[in-house]
């Protein structure tokens, strides 16, 4: 881990070099797409692809701190999943198509045979490709698609990175991937770390702000109900960046089974009390276009529900435990972890 | 940028730890007599000097205490490793529980040759118990504001005063006491000094104050001229306040802040198993699970800082909060799955298990330091005080 140090800090200082730009879109407008050429240029896109394909070959352990840096940084681009999707399906990748943001988008139950379709897809709004997997259905296998080939909705809500993506030609299906690989556990893994970096973020713009503000008279940050509250914060925040670590130190060559749900499902639970909190400190300025709070609270709000929910993936675990295989918590430790 | 304090490393159990655990399995396999569901539920509540020197036979107290003092020279997490077992299984480790997790650190860290030579061994061979003085009836989460006094004199020290709410101190053989030696109760955290107090000393009168659900583990302690000698006192006069801050590290931070409700969290999901599964149980379960996992994590990851010479005070405080808040809501959140479920029967044992589980669950969270006074310690870790 400690000889990536240097690649992480470089991968910092890049991110920070392009905090100015504000990745609303990676190409519509100049400053969107410039960061985005950026990071292309960084070769950063490839690294956890083969050292012989020119990556880093680093292992999921290694990338939970990058894909943290990228939501502490860059919300409103799918980095992290790039980072990861390049690396697994770097010979599917063409020159052309190797470079573009690619995001994971969820198959909908009312696809069939000449529609598919992908509703609310994350970074829907960012992301240039899609591999396309169905949450119930592991025996279908997943699909590169272009965006451009779909028809797009934006749930009249423009603030919302997620889009509905409809391919209705059945010739636009796009490559399949004929590799097993647990595509939904990755990417609830991805975006739990995303999602982490985001978190630490707002906890290090609201303590600022809560020490900058004065109300009656003293700092905000003096009073205990503030107090408090930010401590429940820092609590959740450091219950996220606790589990994010353990699920991708356990997570050796694939994602692990039951700590990646765990770990999203854990980082949703701290996302929704912590996005409170942070927007009950800051009051209405908080609620502003021009203060950087609400890109990521706003991202938070879209990674909760996106690649399953904290129900969705409690539900999961908790069948698994309630099916038997292991006796009780003990034995469940002894086996699992 | 990341705030220092939410920074949890991830450190798995060492894969080394899997043998001891088998070890300890086994000793319960064989000694284990049939704990019921609220016997389980009590666990570090539970005050069964018998099994405490079962245990101690086995190599099972005392685990991070070097072999010259009679331990078994272990790291922490082999420690982590067997509390974690014998709480998951409920086993009545009360009786020694207060001296394995904090005395002997304590005495091991600030004692002198003499008083590690006397006393740790006693507490590896469960020969010694220990109980905790620190609460009065006018210091409660103001703990600086202690009144108990021990006023030098000839060869050593007379203790006057009372202590409150002092779990097992009529089963106990010592207790480790916060007091005053200098100044006043005004002079906050100058003055205070801790010694250890033979409890079959004259002078001493302890008083049982019974819980709302009827047991005795609550004691009123009172001094009346006590002598202490010389040798009572633990590391320096004065230097009480930083010394009970650094023990309340280590009773704050371990598995049992996590795992009180563990048991009636395993007899729910037997009873789920057994009876037809409610469509709202796996969500439940699941919940539980996933904080458990998380909680586990970061409990490690201070028994690592721990190892490494830190002082994670903010850490534990941490993870106390949350853990007490996941001990708090299991019973009343499975309590609450049964009455949404009536067409399954649940046994008398599981249903009285449970109700014991909600009447005590709020002292999980009064404990070792309450919910609001650790709030108060992370806002100070944040730089807000």
């Amino acid at each position: 881990m400690n000889d990536n140090k240097a690649l992480l800090e470089g991968f910092s200082d890049l991110l920070e070099s392009l905090s100015s730009h504000p990745f609303t879109s990676t190409t519509d407008g100049e400053n969107g797409s410039t960061a985005w050429q950026k990071i292309v240029d960084s070769g950063f896109l490839g690294i956890m692809a083969n050292e012989n394909a020119g990556g880093a070959g680093l292992a999921i352990p290694d990338m939970q701190a990058f894909w943290v840096e990228s939501g502490a940084n860059a919300p409103e681009i799918p980095l992290g999943l790039s980072m990861l999707i390049s690396g697994l399906i770097e010979k599917k990748l063409t020159s052309e198509t190797k470079n573009l943001p690619i995001s994971i988008a969820l198959r909908s139950v009312d696809s069939d045979e000449n529609t598919l379709r992908c509703r609310s897809a994350a970074f829907g709004s960012s992301a240039e490709y899609f591999v396309v997997i169905d949450p119930l259905d592991p025996t279908w296998s997943p699909r590169l698609l272009p965006k451009n080939d779909a028809d797009q909705e934006d749930l009249s809500l423009p603030s919302s990175s997620h889009r509905n993506l409809t391919w209705s030609n059945p010739h636009s299906f796009g490559e399949k991937i004929d590799f097993s690989y647990p595509w939904l556990e990755a990417a609830a893994l991805v975006t739990a770390c995303t999602m982490t970096g985001s978190l630490n973020r707002i906890l290090e713009i609201t303590l600022e702000y809560s020490k900058q503000r004065s109300q009656f008279g003293k700092q905000i940050s003096k009073f205990q109900a503030i107090q408090q509250q930010l401590s429940v914060m820092a609590e959740e925040i450091s219950a996220a960046n606790a589990i994010t670590q353990y699920a991708c130190m356990e997570s050796l060559e694939v994602p692990h089974p039951l700590l990646s749900g765990v770990a999203k499902a854990r980082t949703s639970q701290a996302a929704e009390k912590s996005l409170k909190i942070a927007h009950a400190v800051h009051g209405a300025i908080g609620i502003t276009e021009e203060y950087s709070l609400q890109r990521f609270t706003r991202a938070l709000i879209d990674w909760k529900t996106d690649f399953g929910s904290e129900s969705f993936w409690n539900k999961r675990i908790g069948k698994y435990l309630l099916g038997g295989q292991t006796k009780n918590f003990s034995e469940f430790i002894t086996t699992n972890l | 940028m990341m705030t220092a304090v939410t920074n949890f490393e991830a450190k798995p159990l060492p894969k080394s730890t899997r043998a001891l655990r088998e070890d300890v399995q086994t000793f319960l396999r064989s000694y284990k007599p049939k704990l019921t569901e609220i016997q389980k539920a009590k666990s570090w509540m539970g005050f069964d000097r018998e099994f405490s020197k079962a245990l101690a036979k086995k190599g099972f107290i005392g685990l991070t205490v070097p072999k010259k003092f009679g331990g078994q020279g272990k790291d922490g997490f082999s420690r982590f490793t067997v509390i974690e077992e014998l709480l998951l299984n409920g086993m009545p480790v009360g009786a020694h529980w207060i001296a394995d997790r904090q005395s002997a650190p304590l005495i091991l860290k600030y004692g002198t040759e003499e008083q590690k030579s006397f006393y740790l061994p006693k507490i590896c061979s469960a020969d010694a118990f220990f109980c905790i003085g620190m609460s009065e009836p006018n210091s409660g989460s103001d703990l600086a504001s202690v009144r108990t006094r021990a006023t030098k004199i000839d060869g050593g020290w007379s203790l006057s005063g009372q202590k409150i709410w002092t779990t097992n101190a009529h089963l106990c053989d010592f207790m480790i006491i916060l007091v005053r030696t200098s100044g006043t109760a005004e002079d906050r955290h100058e003055g205070l000094s801790q010694f250890i107090v033979d409890l079959k000393q004259p002078g001493i009168d302890i008083r049982k104050i019974r819980d709302l659900t009827g047991d005795h583990h609550f004691n009123e302690v009172f001094f009346n001229e006590v002598f202490l000698p010389d040798n009572c006192l633990v590391g320096k006069e004065g230097a009480g306040w930083q010394q009970v801050i650094s023990e309340l590290a280590f009773e704050r931070s371990g598995p049992e802040r996590i795992y009180s409700s563990i048991t009636l969290f395993d007899a729910w999901i037997q009873h789920s198993r057994d009876t037809a599964l409610t469509s709202d149980a796996p969500v439940l379960a699941g919940k539980i699970l996933t904080e458990l996992i998380t909680l586990r994590a970061m409990s490690l990851s201070v028994v690592a800082k721990i190892e490494e010479g830190e002082e994670p005070v903010i850490e534990s405080a941490i993870v106390k909060d949350l853990g007490t808040e996941l001990e708090q809501m299991i019973p009343h959140a499975l309590a609450e799955n049964l009455a949404t479920n009536p067409e399954s029967v649940v046994s008398q044992e599981l249903l009285s298990a449970l109700a014991y589980g909600m009447q005590i669950s709020p002292t999980y969270s009064l404990r070792g330091g309450t919910r609001e006074i650790l709030r108060g310690m992370i806002a100070r870790g944040l730089g807000l005080r």
